[in-house]
């Protein structure tokens, strides 16, 4: 017979408990008996109820009992302990900060959204966004096992290792001092993981989870606005490149879209994209014709794109989404004309300010050391 | 005693074919006894024997008497038949054609090549390829003493068209005018028969032979640049040729935006030469000091040199293997290029020349996808 070698059935128990665990974050508004979670991953039922009592025990479960009416013993039920822990996230744009705390659950318990004043360096944008984090985390009341993971979304690259890797129009304070700057002012929260993400990226993955980039799909996510960038997807996954740095658009010259945005609104003298959206919406034509101008002048930067990639479809996200075909249909004409085959386009459907928070929010709770005391 | 599926068992003893087919592929010039390959596969000695004389009875092994050794009778051995079948992967343009015979291995047994041929259309192709192949299959079959051709097993076509899903052909900026909305499928079912046949886009196909058999063999994230009369971008993901939805990704040169089709024209015009053969002349005459044709040279750099940065920029890769006819030039073409590649920051990415001959690249990925289509299934 072969040896089982203790080390062996501790790492089996690690994996199932974990796996359990999964299993209820899952649906996080579900309850599960030991039948269901024995039947959905293929253990005993005898093991699966041990599992989720330990899980109770630690915390990370709830327990309840159901009484069915009947005259039988009450049924344990289980359900995820959604406040075992805190994730947070941060996104730093072009002219706001937006802070936002959530469960276990990814459902927002807090949220803080003001202008930051452009701080002129990288110490004084930590000390804003770790004093809102703070203040937040502070602020919520009632029983909570601390916050566990941060993910800060900001204007630039983050490669592989973490370094930020600024853009040619990326802020001041964005710079690769951030990281360690910020981590400094948060250490009086105990075992925080601490990590950064670009624009881009952190909104796809809000689209990802909640909008129209379909999992198992080669697609490209456009940031157009304030904040200008590139999240290309294969097969429904972020594709980084070899050093993280992938879809660094602004390294184009033939992509000015800053310039366009600054063109447009001065023509206009709408004071922000959102109001020239607004007004196009509202009907007013000359908005209208300047927003198809504008998709016109962001056409060559996307031809690149598109066919460098060659997705299947293309997400338009950022400030210019909720323009939708005002910006949609001159830009696919424009596409139609120099590449023929175009992609399937659409706008983005998570709304524009909050997507880089609830895209760093689930990358926070991918974060999260589940299961730990 | 448990009664067992027939189908069950025919299954099985299928699947172990495959098993001992699989090694003996794999390590194709190896005589195996069946010692050694129970040993390989796992499987008991009585089974791979009968396995093994199976395969030899199909046709897909060969067995010899073993050498004599000190003791005994020596063992007999094994080894995979790798004449049971061709390979016929052929090379199509407008102004030229190449054939690659080769055994199962992807050894090549023929090899040749024409320039100078006008193929307007698709019949005037077939009409020219077949009878020259042909001609070259029959001199395989000399070479090897044989009476008859070896059967083709599959059939791999390079052309300058994307094939849609039923192979006819999409449009490329360097597809054939009189090319576009063919298709070379039929005739070469018509004569090939119930094989596997594959048509791609021969850019493409190139990219394949570098990344299995030169520079590109160790890249995750690599850039192949083909630049040559008509140049190309084929992007590698995770070691495989990334292809996008349409077969275009990494196609930047026929947007207008960098105009590469105008660069090379321009360059030969200013130089003095005026044809798509001319290319060759050009970077020979730079190569032999012609000041006009470095500078044409110069300017083709200039010219290639901000799309393949923008790619860069957008692909972040590991490897950037240059190919085709232009990677032969002088380093005055790549200056321009590994400067734009310079700018964009990072010093992570290695510059390569292309390993595979320009001139085979084509066959030779055709030949790999080709090998890959057979069904081994025994």
């Amino acid at each position: 017979m072969p040896q089982i070698i203790g080390s062996d059935v501790s790492s089996l128990r690690h994996v199932n408990r974990d796996g359990a665990l999964q299993h209820l974050r899952r649906t996080p508004d579900s309850v599960f008996t030991a039948s269901d979670i024995a039947d959905g991953l293929g253990l005993s039922r005898p093991t699966a109820a041990r599992l989720l009592t330990e899980l109770s025990e630690s915390g990370w479960a709830t327990l309840e009992l159901a009484h069915s009416g009947s005259a039988g013993r009450p049924t344990r039920t289980f359900t995820i302990n959604r406040r075992r822990r805190l994730v947070a996230a941060l996104d730093l744009g072009a002219n706001n900060l937006l802070a936002a705390v959530a469960d276990l659950s990814g459902t927002v318990l807090r949220r803080h959204y003001a202008p930051h004043g452009h701080p002129g360096s990288a110490e004084l944008m930590a000390q804003q966004a770790a004093a809102a984090l703070l203040r937040l985390v502070e602020e919520e009341t009632g029983p909570h096992g601390g916050l566990s993971s941060v993910v800060v979304s900001l204007p630039a690259t983050v490669d592989r290792d973490g370094r930020i890797l600024p853009w040619s129009d990326s802020p001041a304070w964005a710079t690769a001092a951030l990281p360690s700057l910020l981590g400094e002012l948060l250490q009086e929260l105990p075992g925080l993981r601490l990590r950064f993400e670009g624009v881009p990226l952190a909104a796809a993955e809000a689209e990802l989870q909640h909008g129209e980039l379909q999992a198992g799909e080669d697609a490209v996510f456009v940031l157009a606005g304030d904040i200008t960038g590139v999240a290309p997807l294969i097969e429904g996954r972020p594709y980084r490149g070899a050093t993280g740095a992938a879809g660094a658009i602004g390294g184009l010259d033939s992509v000015d879209w800053r310039a366009a945005t600054a063109a447009v609104l001065e023509e206009t003298g709408a004071q922000t994209l959102d109001e020239l959206v607004a007004s196009g919406l509202a009907g007013d034509s000359d908005a209208a014709a300047a927003l198809s101008r504008y998709a016109e002048h962001l056409a060559p930067g996307v031809e690149v794109l598109v066919r460098a990639f060659d997705p299947a479809r293309l997400v338009l996200g950022g400030c210019l989404a909720p323009a939708q075909e005002l910006v949609l249909g001159p830009l696919g004409a424009a596409l139609g004309r120099t590449l023929g085959t175009t992609p399937t386009m659409v706008c983005a459907s998570v709304d524009h300010v909050d997507a880089p928070m609830l895209g760093g929010l689930s990358a926070a709770l991918d974060h999260v050391e589940w299961g730990t005391p | 005693m448990s009664d067992l599926d027939g189908s069950a068992v025919a299954s099985l003893r299928r699947l172990n074919g495959s098993k001992v087919l699989s090694v003996l592929r794999a390590e194709a010039y190896r005589k195996f006894t069946v010692r050694e390959m129970s040993i390989a596969t796992g499987l008991s000695r009585p089974t791979v024997g009968r396995l093994l004389d199976d395969l030899v009875e199909a046709g897909w092994a060969q067995s010899a008497e073993g050498r004599p050794g000190a003791t005994g009778r020596p063992a007999r051995r094994y080894s995979f038949n790798r004449l049971r079948g061709l390979i016929a992967s052929l090379d199509v343009g407008y102004a030229g054609v190449g054939i690659m015979i080769t055994d199962l291995v992807g050894s090549e047994l023929s090899w040749t090549m024409e320039w100078g041929l006008a193929l307007e259309t698709v019949e005037s192709c077939i009409d020219h390829v077949m009878p020259l192949f042909s001609q070259k299959l029959s001199e395989v079959s000399a070479d090897l003493g044989l009476d008859e051709d070896l059967p083709v097993l599959a059939v791999s076509l390079s052309a300058p068209v994307i094939p849609d899903a039923d192979g006819v052909h999409v449009d490329t900026l360097s597809t054939v005018n009189g090319w576009r909305g063919g298709s070379f499928v039929p005739t070469l079912r018509e004569r090939f028969g119930d094989v596997p046949i594959l048509v791609n886009n021969d850019i493409l196909l190139s990219a394949e032979a570098e990344l299995h058999l030169g520079a590109l063999s160790t890249s995750d994230q690599g850039m192949f640049c083909f630049l040559a009369w008509f140049s190309s971008i084929v992007l590698i993901h995770e070691g495989q040729v990334h292809r996008g939805t349409f077969n275009l990704a990494g196609d930047v040169g026929s947007l207008p935006e960098y105009r590469w089709p105008d660069v090379i024209v321009e360059a030969l015009e200013s130089s003095g030469f005026n044809h798509p053969a001319s290319v060759g002349r050009m970077l020979e005459a730079a190569a032999n000091g012609h000041e006009a044709a470095q500078d044409g040279i110069r300017s083709v750099g200039q010219g290639l040199a901000r799309g393949i940065a923008d790619v860069a920029a957008m692909w972040d890769p590991d490897t950037i293997v240059f190919a085709g006819q232009l990677s032969t030039a002088p380093d005055l073409l790549f200056e321009p290029i590994e400067s734009g590649l310079r700018a964009l920051g990072s010093e992570d990415f290695e510059l390569l020349r292309a390993e595979v001959d320009p001139e085979k690249g084509s066959c030779l990925g055709g030949v790999i996808k080709a090998l890959d289509a057979i069904d081994w299934t025994v």
